[in-house]
């Protein structure tokens, strides 16, 4: 009886996840808890929200709950799940990580939930999850430990050990649900048949780009004031419904393309575009981009300035147009070059004599760590020519070099062959 | 050179101890360094030349140049960043008890200047902490080289900042003016959940704030756990997170803040000024005011130089003007008297004889004397030199202020004009007219003054007349201004008088055609001619030719360059003089160091650093004398070889040098001499002239071409 009245609770705080309160709650209650268990499905479908809800509801257990990030060493993990239980004691290992289990005072069920489980691989060579599991069966004591994770568990199989989990699967929000579950958050409660509305057309555009809640409460939140508006103004009225959706529905196309993409409000990109560098710094990236994108071997041809490079001309045509179908050189991404190359095409550029001092690797160097150019290659002194790869983006660069009054398109062999 | 073991030329860094405060001993640590490497250079001749107590006056005054120039540019600087500490503040305490899940986020755009951000965050770390939080935590990618580190140091910070506040909780003391806090090992807070314990006992439920400086330098995966972390427990353990994160430029900020990252940050970007225009600021302030020492063009050159095309950061600036004005008390003797007006006339007392045959040796005096025959007595006579230097030196001084406000007119009476003449902003007016040579640009906006109409020529003079007015307090130039009123009254007068006439007598333009009556080109042409005459000598070119000739003479007498002044070198470094008290290529050396240039001239001739006789060429740089250390002879050899360099060879010429002299036929290279070669390889190795072959195992390739 009880039980059921503490199904029917969660499941109305918790809508549309029924299937999964049940059977969590059914195993959390049992009396002997099942050692392993894996709680998995896509980013935000209620699997941290259920378990922990779940868990907390239950009375006669005990819990340790954990968020892998944060677990950097197994020390940690161990430490805080025994910190979490009413243990103080140091512990660096699985031995003594049982032990302190087996010595703690309270003596309900435990449970240890883990979220974020997947970064828990890489942890002390992979082994820590199959030592986990098995810590119930060498304490004796009633332990369940849960894995949350976004990765079906065949990506956690290694080698021999572990137990296999009782899988549990978050499936991801139907549309209606989604709906559903946005309508709790209506702005206006005045307005919530209105807000269906709008949120009919919000999912009609967007589900087929994405299906994650978060996002798409983002993005209707994002939209709602724009939907407003004229029914504020008075143009529209709320009835009207296919007006409202002519009017709403061109801004919403528009965000298509920005779905997942949050910059600094709005304007972020321009002032990337128009970031103040030193004079020299901008034919540095300009080179660097120079160097990346044209082949080394038509360096020659390219920057020689004096007529002795025209002889090869024909030859290198030929070679080029053969090329030229499957060139795209800005589709194939920046290539490395040793910074011989680099300042070679730096000095050939800038109509300057420039005094190759200290400055000017500096600011390389600066470059390097503003991510505009990165440092490929072993870091290590000694070890060679220092290669590099431009960061910067062809519209970077043309607007740098416009600034310079640099002619790009000279200079780039696929648009000058 | 006798003060240090080491024979290599270089940079010593001093270590200033953080625990004494003030400035004072760390200055005179950098500059006893910079006296120490300088010494060998050509200043110890001339130390001898001056005797000390001119030495002590020209470090008094250097002390009092320098802290004067230094208070001024910190306070330009934080004052610039005003507006945006205010901005950033408000952002913060806005979001200081909003509930929502996403992070509230300050994105600080600052320009790609780096070193000059920390200025900037330290500013905002005690405004935050004393207006909104005390429970900031300012981070640096240097510090934290992992996600663990990180977190330590966040919640280390964190908790610091409390433990100050209530003296009761902490037993031990914290170094609070150290940056690097030291790492308390059994600390009790060391996780977020920690962290939440701990906040829920704090009394002040202020925001965290957690500054990180370079956000371009963290690593993303790092970062972006970082993000996470800190948004699950703003969740989960209700910790009211902020983030301030300081960039350089938004271009790589898509791919250092991931889709997962930023769904957790509620951003909002500020930027600050941009450099350029606080450099801009930042040289009329300190040396179109009235500074005592100012910059020659050449100087002035170097340093715009250095920071526009390379680096954009006023901290580097500043350092050059330091060192340049270091320099100009300890290379020139005359300097002494590079002081305020108020100290002249006693310095100038204190003279002595000696001293005064050092001023008179100053190029700008001699021309002077060469072109004024009949003033040759000041070469003898003390006394009347003495009046004379004062007088010029009073002169020079009336000039150069002058010479700043004439800047200010010229600019705004140029502003607006086409093709930027003598630049767009005042700090590029200032450095044209410095440096000279613009008298193109003279005659083409004396040429555009002639072509612009009465009203355009108002608004310019009024325009200058505001300059004027908010510039000159003490009325240096009263009657430059009152000829300036009269003029723009005159235009009015003329602007209105012609609104009348147009009013009046419209008619009157068309006196001369005949109505109705269809003319010929001919007549076209005459009418037109007349018509021209009767403009040329209207009333208001009168008064535009009075006004030009006007700037003619007043205007540029004030603006020829200061190298035409007699004594000008005291007070603008680097004018010329004789070649040993000149300091700018001394300066340039400093400023632009080229370290493969003074390796390579190291390597070729040794003599010119160790000084020994031995050694020295006598004339061809290529000569290889068996006297050079190993490494140079070795380098020698190898700067003839090809690409690839091979080992044996190399080593049988090495010893052919090393055996010219002892006339051994011996072919068997000794051990000893084997080891040299084999040493002195691998030094060049580390100074990465030559790499190991892969392709030849018992070659080496060369890496470096020419110099």
């Amino acid at each position: 009886m009880e039980i059921n009245s503490r199904k029917e609770n969660l499941k109305a705080e918790i809508p549309h996840r029924e299937q999964q309160i049940e059977i969590l709650v059914d195993i959390i209650q049992s009396n002997a808890l099942p050692p392993f268990l894996y709680v998995y499905g896509h980013t935000s479908t209620g699997k941290s929200l259920v378990v922990q809800r779940v868990i907390e509801s239950v009375e006669r257990v005990q819990y340790a709950a954990i968020h892998c990030i944060e677990c950097l060493s197994p020390r940690f993990l161990y430490e805080s799940v025994l910190e979490q239980l009413g243990s103080q004691e140091r512990c660096d290992n699985a031995n003594d990580f049982a032990r302190y289990l087996k010595q703690l005072s309270d003596t309900r069920p435990i449970c240890i939930v883990l979220d974020k489980a997947e970064r828990m691989r890489d942890l002390s060579d992979g082994m820590i999850i199959p030592t986990l599991t098995k810590i119930p069966e060498f304490t004796g004591l009633n332990i369940c430990i849960v894995l949350i994770s976004e990765i079906p568990f065949e990506k956690f199989r290694c080698g021999t050990g572990s137990l296999d989990p009782i899988q549990i699967f978050f499936p991801q929000y139907s549309k209606e649900e989604i709906l559903d579950l946005l309508m709790k958050e209506c702005p206006q409660p005045e307005h919530s048949s209105l807000y269906q509305t709008y949120l009919s057309m919000i999912l009609g555009v967007f589900l087929v780009a994405c299906r994650d809640f978060c996002e798409l409460r983002y993005i209707a939140a994002q939209h709602w004031e724009a939907f407003m508006e004229p029914i504020h103004s008075g143009e529209i009225d709320k009835t009207q419904s296919v007006k409202l959706w002519r009017h709403l529905e061109p801004k919403l196309r528009s965000s298509l393309n920005q779905v997942y993409v949050r910059g600094p409000d709005a304007c972020g990109t321009q002032i990337g575009l128009k970031m103040e560098l030193p004079f020299f710094s901008k034919f540095l990236i300009i080179a660097a981009y120079l160097a990346s994108y044209n082949p080394a071997r038509y360096d020659r041809r390219l920057f020689v300035k004096a007529k002795e490079g025209r002889k090869n001309k024909d030859k290198g045509l030929k070679s080029l147009k053969k090329q030229k179908l499957h060139n795209a050189a800005r589709l194939m991404g920046p290539k490395v070059f040793p910074i011989d190359r680099l300042m070679a095409i730096f000095y050939s550029i800038v109509e300057e004599r420039v005094t190759p001092s200290l400055n000017i690797f500096v600011q390389i160097s600066t470059l390097v760590s503003l991510k505009l150019i990165t440092h490929t290659g072993s870091a290590a002194m000694f070890q060679g020519v220092p290669k590099y790869r431009c960061n910067a983006g062809y519209d970077l660069v043309r607007s740098l070099a416009r600034t310079v009054n640099f002619e790009l398109g000279r200079y780039l062999y696929d648009t000058t062959v | 050179m006798a003060t240090t073991s080491s024979f290599s030329k270089g940079c010593f860094v001093f270590k200033a101890n953080p625990h004494k405060s003030g400035r004072s001993p760390r200055k005179k640590t950098k500059k006893s360094a910079i006296v120490d490497t300088h010494d060998d250079l050509n200043a110890s001749s001339l130390f001898a030349k001056s005797d000390k107590s001119s030495m002590e006056i020209r470090l008094d005054s250097y002390k009092k140049i320098w802290s004067a120039t230094k208070k001024k540019s910190e306070e330009i600087i934080s004052n610039s960043h005003k507006q945006l500490l205010h901005d950033v503040k408000t952002f913060v305490s806005e979001n200081a008890c909003t509930g929502q899940s996403s992070i509230p986020t300050a994105l600080i755009s600052l320009g790609v200047n780096l070193p000059d951000h920390a200025a900037f965050f330290s500013l905002l770390d005690t405004t935050l902490k004393t207006n909104v939080s005390p429970f900031v935590a300012m981070l640096n990618s240097k510090e934290c080289p992992s996600l663990k580190n990180m977190v330590l140091k966040t919640i280390q910070k964190i908790t610091s900042c409390d433990s100050i506040d209530d003296e009761l909780e902490n037993d031990e003391e914290d170094d609070e003016d150290d940056e690097i806090v030291p790492i308390k090992p059994r600390s009790k807070v060391k996780t977020f959940a920690n962290l939440a314990t701990w906040y829920s006992n704090v009394v002040m439920k202020t925001p965290l704030i957690i500054i990180l400086q370079d956000l371009e330098s963290f690593g993303t995966q790092q970062l972006q756990d970082f993000v996470l972390l800190c948004r699950e427990n703003r969740v989960r353990n209700k910790l009211p997170i902020q983030f301030i994160m300081g960039i350089a430029t938004t271009v790589a900020l898509q791919q250092q803040l991931h889709h997962r990252t930023s769904v957790c940050l509620a951003t909002k970007s500020f930027q600050s000024r941009p450099s350029v225009v606080l450099l801009n600021h930042l040289i009329e302030q300190l040396f179109m005011k009235s500074s005592v020492l100012k910059l020659g063009p050449r100087l002035m050159q170097l340093l715009l130089d250095g920071f526009l095309y390379h680096d954009l950061s006023l901290n580097s600036f500043m350092m050059r003007v330091h060192l340049i004005i270091m320099q100009h008390y300890i290379t020139l003797p005359v300097s002494s008297l590079c002081c305020s007006v108020s100290e002249l006339k006693n310095r100038i007392k204190q003279l002595r004889a000696a001293d005064l045959d050092l001023y008179r040796q100053l190029p700008s005096f001699m021309k002077f004397i060469e072109n004024n025959r009949s003033k040759i007595s000041l070469l003898t006579d003390d006394k009347e030199f003495r009046l004379f230097l004062q007088k010029s030196l009073e002169a020079l001084n009336t000039y150069s202020k002058n010479f700043s406000l004439s800047c200010r007119i010229i600019h705004s009476l140029s502003d607006g004009m086409p093709d930027a003449l003598f630049g767009k902003s005042l700090r590029e007016v200032y450095v044209n007219l410095l440096i000279g040579g613009e008298s193109e640009d003279w005659e083409q906006f004396i040429r555009l003054l002639n072509v612009s109409s009465a009203h355009e020529l108002r608004t310019r003079i009024e325009a200058a007349l505001t300059t004027l007015k908010e510039c000159d307090s003490s009325g240096s130039l009263s009657d430059f201004s009152t000829s300036l009123v009269l003029f723009s009254e005159e235009l009015l007068r003329l602007e209105e008088s012609k609104k009348s006439d147009a009013v009046t007598s419209p008619k009157s333009q068309n006196v001369f055609v005949p109505q109705g009556k269809k003319l010929d080109k001919f007549e076209l042409k005459a009418l037109m001619a007349t018509a021209k005459q009767v403009r040329t000598t209207s009333e208001f070119d009168e008064v535009k030719s009075e006004i030009i000739t006007w700037l003619n003479s007043e205007l540029a007498s004030r603006l020829k360059s200061p190298s035409t002044l007699v004594f000008h070198e005291i007070f603008y470094a680097g004018s010329q003089v004789q070649s040993n008290w000149d300091i700018v290529p001394w300066i340039r050396r400093q400023v632009q160091p080229v370290p493969r240039v003074a390796i390579s001239k190291a390597l070729s001739n040794p003599a010119s650093y160790l000084g020994c006789s031995c050694c020295s060429l006598t004339g061809q740089e290529t000569q290889v004398l068996s006297s050079m250390p190993d490494l140079c002879i070795v380098y020698k050899l190898h700067t003839e070889c090809g690409r690839l360099i091979n080992l044996y060879d190399w080593m049988l010429s090495f010893n052919a040098i090393q055996k010219k002299d002892n006339e051994d036929d011996n072919e068997e290279i000794e051990p000893i001499i084997q080891a040299r070669f084999i040493r002195a390889v691998a030094q060049l190795q580390l100074l990465g002239f030559i790499q190991s072959s892969k392709r030849k195992t018992d070659h080496v390739a060369r890496l470096t071409w020419g110099v």
